[in-house]
């Protein structure tokens, strides 16, 4: 099993501490407003951008892919676990995506597509940009190479 | 080509008379306005009618609209998927029909010509209908020229409801009253012990309530018995070389296609009452699709509204080569858990009824979430033993849903991709689904839900074999 670039933890967890920050600041400020007990509005602040930090480490620790022979699996998911095969017959086209914090610290995201629907589910983030191009390269001759004539539906 | 004349002058009437009616609505002395309206609709729709012109060029359907702005359509017709002949009661009147050309593009590409003499419509529809068919020939003989023979054959006839539109009326009417009325009469009990304040005023709401109940159970039966009657009134599909055509509809005629090839899976439907009386539908599921593009559309198409169950089975078996076993049930935890789910939702459903009648409801409303706790061993039961799958020698068959339960027969060489998900709450038990990911939308995929975790892994890659099997 291949795991993420350790960057992406990093990204993930201070996009969650800002995220988690607006939201708690929110609650905050409503809960000083209703209770006006000091104590509890420092909780409400800190509740959200807490969790949602820690869900972000276990995001990482749960985050692994594999290039198999014949398919692609994916598994991740923190409170719900999702593990996925997509066998490379299927594949349309793949795309690497790079975002522009993606770019300053030189990932990179892949993404699969299949005529099936759940797309979301086939992204690969956190990759270094070298891993994603050859990915990319891979998995397109891997494609090509099961397709033989088969339209893909 | 041009449009029909006749059809130009229901599109004057009908739009003018839409017009007028809408501003006399919101300003009733405008109706004095309806012949300047009249006058203005009339000259653009024959401005629009003269610069329609539609064509069939290299088995191309080229189409030229537009009165100020020029729109120029071009539709390959290997790319059509379906095209339609859609009538309703007034174009029957005129005699007029509307056909509309659907392709794989999505709705951006999609062609309507309103409207076309009804006999002229026909025949558009069996020309494109066989271009396509020798284009496709065409392509697959790397272009040899070879005579067209399979779009004109005559049909068979793979379905014909003849006497069972009394039954599917009947049901359908029956099963949505069943839904309705128990709404309704636990509405009933709940509003009237939420407003009564004495228990003569309390069993005079309930019966006013139960009056009402009735009165809109029966309206219900009859509108969605009356819906389906008119809707599926002569439904009949007929297989013509590869293509499933169907027709329906009383007052409004609709018809339209389906190529066998495109079927990605089916869908028998049988509903608590279907099941007790013995009776399923049969539905077949397309997906659109061309090479390059992301999206892909589904479309579901009725093959069979109602008939005995045996002879659902043995339509779907012409289909798909569908072998059915006995189905595997889930895990037994899982019925467990719907007990669980169930007993808690009534605790929940007690609280609320607790509290209502501390705040002034009658107590009777207790009732409510103690007829929950009740029927809950019941009901997961239920839920439970309609839930199923079963692995067939080509095709996966999958069951779910009480109410209305749906099996879902799905060919292994159709499956997109596989997914193992487990949600916070399965865990506890350690459950988990698998998701067959077939081509088209999100929510018409198969899910094989609660089975037990090392199970469903197991399963998973037995799933994946048979895939690779059907393929190579």
């Amino acid at each position: 099993m291949e795991r993420l670039e350790q960057k992406i933890r990093s990204v993930w967890i201070t996009t969650s501490i800002i995220i988690g920050s607006i939201i708690g600041a929110v609650l905050a400020l409503i809960t000083q407003f209703i209770l006006g007990i000091t104590l509890v509005t420092i909780l409400m602040f800190l509740a959200f951008p807490s969790l949602l930090a820690i869900h972000a480490y276990y995001r990482y620790n749960n985050w692994f892919f594999k290039v198999h022979e014949d398919h692609l699996e994916i598994n991740h998911g923190v409170l719900s676990k999702v593990s996925a095969v997509v066998p490379y017959v299927r594949v349309q086209h793949i795309d690497t995506n790079r975002g522009p914090i993606e770019r300053t610290l030189g990932l990179a995201s892949l993404r699969v597509y299949t005529a099936g629907s759940r797309g979301a589910d086939m992204r690969i983030p956190g990759l270094s940009k070298k891993r994603a191009e050859e990915m990319q390269e891979e998995l397109k001759a891997k494609a090509i190479e099961s397709e033989q004539g088969f339209d893909g539906v | 080509m041009k449009l029909s004349k006749k059809g130009m002058y229901y599109r004057i009437f009908a739009r003018s008379a839409s017009t007028a009616l809408i501003l006399a609505f919101i300003f009733p002395p405008a109706i004095l306005l309806f012949l300047p309206i009249l006058a203005l609709v009339g000259a653009y729709e024959y401005l629009y009618w003269q610069n329609f012109e539609f064509e069939f060029e290299e088995g191309d359907l080229k189409i030229t609209s537009g009165v100020i702005t020029k729109n120029k359509l071009d539709i390959p017709v290997r790319r059509i998927q379906d095209i339609d002949v859609n009538k309703n009661i007034v174009h029957r009147i005129f005699e007029i029909a509307q056909v509309n050309v659907k392709t794989a593009g999505g709705s951006t590409s999609k062609a309507s010509l309103k409207y076309l003499d009804e006999e002229e419509a026909e025949k558009i529809k069996r020309k494109l209908r066989e271009l396509k068919n020798r284009r496709e020939k065409q392509e697959e003989s790397e272009s040899q020229d070879i005579p067209v023979s399979g779009s004109q054959e005559e049909g068979e006839t793979f379905y014909e409801i003849s006497d069972s539109i009394w039954t599917y009326s009947f049901v359908t009417g029956a099963s949505s009253v069943v839904f309705i009325s128990l709404l309704l009469f636990m509405g009933a009990i709940g509003y009237s012990s939420y407003v009564a304040t004495s228990t003569s005023q309390l069993v005079g709401y309930i019966i006013i309530g139960f009056v009402l109940a009735l009165i809109g159970s029966t309206f219900v039966f009859i509108t969605s018995s009356l819906s389906v009657f008119l809707d599926f009134y002569d439904f009949k599909v007929v297989k013509r070389g590869d293509i499933f055509e169907y027709e329906k509809g009383l007052l409004n005629k609709k018809g339209g296609s389906l190529p066998e090839e495109k079927i990605q899976k089916l869908e028998i439907t049988e509903n608590f009452l279907m099941r007790r009386l013995g009776y399923a539908s049969l539905k077949a599921e397309t997906a659109g699709y061309e090479t390059g593009e992301e999206d892909t559309t589904t479309s579901t198409k009725t093959l069979i509204p109602l008939d005995s169950k045996e002879k659902v089975y043995e339509h779907a078996r012409q289909i798909g080569e569908l072998d059915i076993n006995q189905m595997n049930n889930i895990s037994n935890k899982a019925h467990k858990r719907y007990r669980h789910r169930y007993f808690a939702l009534s605790t929940v459903g007690l609280a609320m009824a607790i509290s209502l009648s501390l705040i002034g409801a009658h107590p009777v409303i207790i009732a409510l979430p103690i007829a929950g706790f009740l029927v809950s061993g019941k009901a997961s039961t239920l839920k439970w033993d309609n839930m199923g799958y079963s692995l067939g020698k080509e095709n996966l068959l999958v069951m779910n849903g009480f109410w209305t339960r749906r099996t879902y027969i799905a060919p292994y060489f159709r499956f997109q991709n596989l997914i193992t998900s487990e949600t916070i709450f399965q865990r506890r038990w350690s459950l988990a689904t698998i998701t067959v990911d077939t081509a088209g939308d999100k929510v018409v995929n198969p899910r094989i839900i609660d089975l037990d975790r090392n199970h469903a892994h197991q399963l998973d890659n037995k799933l994946f074999d048979k895939f690779q099997n059907s393929i190579y």
